[in-house]
């Protein structure tokens, strides 16, 4: 995995004018809802409520694009793309797992890279 | 000037509200389509921000609801990851007044509120 694509902070930057506190509180907010996410992911998955995993990625999708986490965003879109079309369904266990890894080492990136924002 | 914004992506959501807030206006934020139209029914707004596929509502159902149930015409603005024809044409359909697909520029963002606000005064 490089870690040197897994974020790029350029359109927050351009939004904010590089505002540290807004930065942080992004990043606070993502350390929040990507795990959320996983978590109804995964329960979703084993359930096999297919729709209601579609409308979870596609929500989360927009936010993971704006930090720039592009590894992550297009396994995403792999995910949203299957569930709307009800294919290759024995491939979205893979893409969570992998989804799982990356954002958790992000979780981590970003704690190194901002020393723990809460 | 008061902008009503419903969105239930919270990245998203602080994102906008901090483009909203640096060009001076007045923003007050909702997590669903219902909680939007109960805000519309008790709040007058210069501009309103719906996402397409929000909880309970969906942006498609708000702005039809304040068109023909409120009889209300102030300008909606739709926010969507949907770039699909079938889409756009559906939320004009239901009476909204401008479209942005997300992701979106920021400057796309301000140019569009700031046109619709323009053509409002």
């Amino acid at each position: 995995m490089s870690e040197e694509k897994l974020y790029d902070l350029a359109f927050l930057n351009k939004i904010s004018d590089s505002d540290p506190v807004f930065i942080r509180e992004m990043i606070s907010t993502f350390k929040e809802i990507a795990p959320e996410y996983l978590l109804k992911a995964k329960k979703l998955f084993n359930d096999q409520d297919i729709e209601a995993l579609s409308k979870e990625t596609h929500r989360l999708i927009p936010g993971i694009s704006f930090l720039g986490a592009k590894q992550i965003e297009a396994d995403l879109m792999l995910i949203e793309e299957y569930t709307k079309k009800n294919e290759n369904l024995d491939l979205i266990q893979v893409l969570i797992d992998s989804v799982d890894e990356k954002i958790t080492k992000l979780i981590q990136i970003f704690d190194r890279d901002f020393n723990g924002a809460q | 000037m008061k902008i009503l914004y419903a969105e239930d992506d919270v990245l998203v959501q602080k994102i906008v509200v901090l483009s909203l807030i640096r060009l001076g206006y007045e923003v007050t934020t909702v997590d669903d389509g219902l909680e939007a139209i109960e805000t519309i029914e008790s709040e007058t707004f210069d501009l309103v921000i719906l996402d397409l596929f929000m909880p309970k509502k969906s942006g498609f159902e708000v702005v039809e609801y304040m068109r023909e149930e409120l009889k209300n015409d102030t300008p909606v603005l739709i926010i969507s990851r949907s770039h699909l024809g079938e889409s756009i044409e559906k939320a004009y359909t239901a009476g909204a007044n401008d479209y942005i697909v997300k992701p979106f520029q920021p400057e796309e963002l301000v140019i569009k509120i700031t046109r619709m606000l323009a053509n409002k005064r």
